[in-house]
């Protein structure tokens, strides 16, 4: 299907690979199934999120797998029992990243990161009752901290 | 808004397989028990409503910023191969 963006243009969506949020994001109750948008490079940590029921909508998204190795969220079985039957070993976990005015002060959501069960396409933003994490974690500290405690 | 009343111990059906159930009355704080599905989400509002300003802050990202933020990205990372 094709699809009109805010951010980049038209682009054709394979239906077949969308992820569903059966509870939506909070702060955006009308999508409830997106697309991911992948950089050209493979090895960027970075993707988009974008909303397929309203064009406008997209997320920035890290992969935090690869550059902050040591965040390790507790997360409950009720917490993604929404997801389904879930296989540990076949779930996706992203951040949202928000940047404000200057690039440097880009923040990243540990609290509620998005998670995903790849076996069902089933999504869900999970709000973490894990203290270590904040809305707002400055990006580059945090990849610098998580390099220091090597 | 529907506003009950209810003493300790006492406790409300929302739908058919909501319960909740006040625990505890202190002062000015209560203590409130959740008996739902587990596909239920329960949150603290104020908790809540952070997290979805941040999604809503989320949406002034732009194309071009996290193009040059993968940039600087590898070059910070060329750097300490070096």
């Amino acid at each position: 299907m094709k699809l009109n963006t805010k951010n980049f243009g038209e682009i054709e969506i394979d239906e077949s690979k969308l992820v569903v949020f059966d509870e939506t994001i909070p702060g955006f109750p009308n999508s409830k199934r997106y697309a991911f948008l992948f950089d050209e490079d493979e090895n960027s940590p970075f993707c988009w999120m974008q909303s397929v029921d309203e064009g406008d909508v997209s997320f920035a998204l890290l992969n935090p797998v690869e550059v902050l190795p040591k965040y390790n969220p507790k997360v409950t079985a009720t917490e993604l029992a929404i997801l389904g039957d879930v296989d540990m070993s076949a779930i996706s976990v992203y951040n949202i990243l928000v940047v404000p005015q200057k690039i440097e002060d880009i923040t990243v959501n540990l609290k509620a990161p998005i998670v995903i069960n790849l076996n069902n396409k089933k999504a869900v933003q999970i709000i973490l009752s894990d203290e270590r994490y904040k809305v707002r974690h400055n990006l580059q500290q945090e990849i610098q901290n998580q390099r220091e405690g090597e | 808004m529907l506003a009950l009343t209810r003493k300790k111990g006492d406790s409300i059906m929302i739908s058919d397989n909501i319960e909740i159930v006040v625990l505890e009355v202190q002062g000015d704080q209560v203590k409130l028990g959740i008996n739902a599905p587990r596909s239920v989400a329960v949150h603290r509002k104020e908790i809540y409503d952070l997290i979805q300003q941040e999604n809503k802050s989320a949406q002034n990202v732009s194309k071009g910023t996290l193009d040059l933020l993968g940039t600087m990205l590898k070059n910070n990372k060329a750097l300490e191969n070096n």
